[in-house]
């Protein structure tokens, strides 16, 4: 099984794309893969639980959100979904130098 | 132990977030003792164009030093520097056509004229490669 | 050598300028560089498949784009050299594009496939 770490730069409700990253990441992690979403940029609009935009997303699936473009948008701690965890880029990059890791930047 | 990240970026200056969310990952693997490389493709190879300008700002009000209007040529230099301080690598190819057609060939140290096959071989011998196209 | 899998996802950006189709056309210098890449057209990129597509050259004053990059001249060239291209089925039928008037020599996967299909590779860029 591998790692894949997506990485969600747009916003949901701008565009249907992302909803098929979303469905491509969890089918992922149905099949028994490591998968990670990375929501970054107007991805973490997707964040807010009020938004309902994860829903489609996978119980496996790691779901993490930049914390700067959290706190450029606004978005408080109380707001985020349970699934969401707060991330860095620190940790990003950690994730992108796991070997073997299958980075899409979406 | 150091491990290797390259990246492709595509996008221009000022005209998406994707530029400054790569920056800041080429920024962080660069703290965290890794080497990077970069291949600018597309309007990415204006980022490391010498003869942009800051500038003042009407609307806000303020001087050209009060702006101090951030330059991507500069985080570029910075980020190059950074890399050198800590022993590290980091390059920063441009492709070349891309720059022709844009006539940005003047740029800043650090910064050097490549292609496609560059960015294949930096690929192979890297831990991970990220491509960051525009939207 | 990594198996890369290059996503086509948007299709004709800035393709009359370039007179070429930027992912298709990196990717093909890719493989002359000695990559091992496959492509794969998703969203409107699926139009590229489309036979009689037929930009036409554009006058600006005395200026004129006069070669125009047809896309699917850019994927029988990839093909010709030897890289496989795919498409999402799914993205061709709710654009309303018959396969017939497609270019042979692309394969239709499902997007309920997808994910076993891009499992057989290292890398996946997405353009």
């Amino acid at each position: 099984m591998s790692k894949y770490l997506f990485i969600e730069s747009r916003d949901p409700f701008d565009t249907t794309d992302t909803h098929q990253a979303f469905g491509l990441a969890t089918a992922l992690s149905k099949e028994g893969n490591d998968v990670t979403l990375y929501l970054v940029q107007n991805g973490v609009l997707a964040a807010r639980a009020a938004a309902n935009a994860l829903k489609e997303v996978g119980p496996k699936v790691s779901v993490l959100a930049d914390d700067y473009s959290i706190e450029e948008r606004g978005i408080e701690a109380n707001e985020l979904a349970k699934s969401v965890r707060v991330s860095d880029v620190d940790s990003l990059v950690d994730l992108l130098c796991e070997k073997g890791t299958k980075a899409i930047w979406h | 132990m150091s491990k290797t990240l390259t990246m492709l970026m595509m996008d221009p200056p000022y005209e998406s977030s994707n530029t400054i969310t790569a920056l800041r990952i080429v920024e962080a693997a660069l703290r965290k003792g890794n080497h990077v490389n970069v291949f600018a493709y597309e309007g990415a190879v204006s980022l490391t164009f010498k003869e942009q300008k800051k500038h003042a700002n009407a609307v806000k009000g303020t001087t050209l030093e009060e702006e101090d209007h951030p330059l991507p040529k500069d985080l570029v230099a910075s980020l190059v520097g950074l890399a050198k301080e800590n022993n590290l690598r980091l390059t920063w190819t441009n492709c070349g056509l891309c720059v022709d057609e844009r006539g940005v060939g003047n740029w800043i140290e650090g910064a050097s004229r490549g292609s496609p096959a560059d960015f294949i071989k930096a690929v192979t011998e890297s831990d991970n490669a990220l491509v960051i196209a525009t939207t | 050598m990594p198996k890369i899998l290059s996503i086509v996802d948007t299709a004709y950006r800035a393709t009359l300028e370039e007179q070429d189709d930027t992912a298709l056309w990196f990717t093909a210098a890719c493989k002359t560089a000695g990559g091992n890449l496959t492509v794969l057209l998703t969203g409107n990129a699926v139009n590229y498949a489309v036979k009689y597509q037929n930009p036409r050259s554009l006058s600006f004053g005395k200026v004129e784009i006069t070669h125009p990059e047809k896309p699917q001249d850019g994927l029988k060239r990839l093909i010709d050299k030897g890289v496989n291209v795919f498409m999402i089925r799914d993205d061709l039928e709710q654009r309303g594009i018959h396969p017939d008037s497609c270019i042979p020599g692309i394969e239709n996967i499902s997007r309920s496939h997808l994910s076993k299909f891009v499992s057989q590779y290292d890398l996946i860029w997405h353009w």
